[in-house]
């Protein structure tokens, strides 16, 4: 208790009464002490303010961290950005050889028919009429999905819009005619996936952020009636009624679609190639059909070895023997 | 006064220079911080008394960030740095309140 009573009713460090009554007493301090006692009080300011300005940063080591990661961010995205624009320009020269070579061929019908192609396949940009439904959050959702730490928000949020919502709605596009659908900017193309990943919604593994605009090319009127017939107007009114999800849908006269971010070729024929050129097109797949349904067909023996299928392996021989 | 131009060089100069304080100094720095300021007000309070020394200043302010770090690293040797802690604040928590007061009553004369 005693030393409680001292901090309490003495806080003043008794060493300065002391150096008090030796100043009355007239005893001045030497030269050197007045010296040392500069130097150590600067000293003590230096440690002190070093000290206070250390605290005062927050984790330097997460700091630290997050600005990495955040150049990391910048730099990828910038690259991504990059190989993107030089896709486009090789895809403009691919356009433009496609058409002359086209040109000179001397068909028109045949490039029609391929413009007609690149546009419902995503391949190139097109614009039109149109329709555009907006898709937006409940005003109860918190910050943006961006923001939040998926897995501390659990995503039981309900007013949030989801990957579902976006599909169904697309879905419904596509059913109502729609030539062309592209979301918040991004075409879709026939092998476009809408998926979710924590609470950000993703198209073609690109991360859109809310509010959703889903943009579809096609007469203005019957996209309107062919969506409200169908399982996605109901649906819209119900993401309206029940989890107060912000939607609006308008037409507009004039849409311009990008084209689509990537369009992989995966198959392709010569033109005037037909049912029997199949037969001869690929080695491992064909070769064996022939030979099967081949075999019964003549004498057993030494006709089937000089059939068409001489260099199959030998697996027909054991359908011969019996 | 020597002490108190001292100590405002030493803050100037800390401002300016990068602070580089090394991983294993970092525990000690809040308790330091409040050792400081425990010090500067006990200055205070003896300046408006008329009974202000620049040695006594100095020594004290070095000795009470000497020791507040003393403790803590003895505190965290013996398994009780944390708890050890606390009563350092308090301590000088306390004694800052009535060094203020003290200033306080020399300033509003209330």
């Amino acid at each position: 208790m005693t030393l409680l009573a001292e901090v309490m009713q003495r806080p003043l460090d008794p060493g300065y009464a002391l150096a008090a009554q030796r100043r009355e007493a007239g005893v001045r301090p030497a030269r050197t002490t007045t010296v040392l006692v500069a130097l150590a009080a600067a000293v003590c300011g230096l440690v002190t303010t070093w000290a206070v300005v250390e605290l005062r940063q927050p984790q330097p080591g997460g700091v630290a961290a997050r600005k990495a990661l955040e150049t990391e961010i910048q730099r990828r995205t910038q690259q991504a950005d990059a190989a993107q624009h030089a896709n486009d320009v090789l895809r403009a020269q691919l356009a433009a050889a496609q058409s002359r070579s086209l040109a000179g061929a001397g068909d028109p019908d045949l490039a029609r028919r391929l413009e007609r192609l690149a546009a419902l396949s995503g391949e190139v940009a097109v614009s039109g009429p149109g329709l555009e439904v907006t898709l937006q959050d409940a005003p109860s959702v918190g910050p943006s999905p961006v923001a939040g730490d998926p897995r501390q928000d659990g995503g039981g949020e309900l007013g949030r819009v989801l990957d579902r919502d976006v599909q169904i709605v697309v879905n419904g596009l596509w059913a109502a005619g729609a030539e062309a659908v592209a979301v918040n900017g991004q075409r879709l193309s026939s092998l476009s996936a809408i998926r979710s990943a924590g609470q950000a919604i993703f198209v073609d593994r690109r991360p859109l952020v809310p509010p959703y605009v889903i943009q579809a090319i096609g007469d203005p009127a019957r996209l309107q009636t062919g969506l409200a017939r169908d399982m996605a107007g109901p649906y819209l009114q119900a993401l309206r009624d029940n989890y107060s999800v912000q939607t609006s849908i308008q037409t507009s006269p004039r849409l311009v679609l990008p084209a689509a971010a990537s369009v992989i070729l995966l198959s392709a024929r010569t033109q005037d190639q037909t049912a029997p050129a199949s037969a001869s097109g690929s080695p491992s797949g064909t070769g064996s059909v022939p030979s099967s349904s081949a075999a019964p067909q003549p004498a057993p023996g030494s006709p089937a070895r000089t059939g068409p299928t001489a260099g199959t392996p030998a697996s027909s021989p054991s359908e011969v023997a019996p | 006064m020597i002490a108190a131009l001292g100590l405002l060089v030493g803050i100037i100069a800390g401002l300016l220079l990068e602070p580089t304080v090394p991983l294993w100094l970092q525990p000690y720095l809040p308790i330091a911080v409040v050792a400081a300021l425990d010090a500067v007000f006990g200055g205070l309070r003896a300046f408006l008394d008329g009974i202000f020394d620049d040695r006594v200043f100095t020594v004290s302010f070095l000795s009470n960030i000497v020791v507040a770090a003393l403790i803590v690293y003895l505190g965290d040797q013996l398994g009780v740095g944390s708890q050890l802690s606390t009563g350092v604040v308090v301590v000088l928590g306390i004694r800052i309140f009535s060094n203020a007061a003290a200033i306080r009553r020399h300033v509003f004369k209330a």
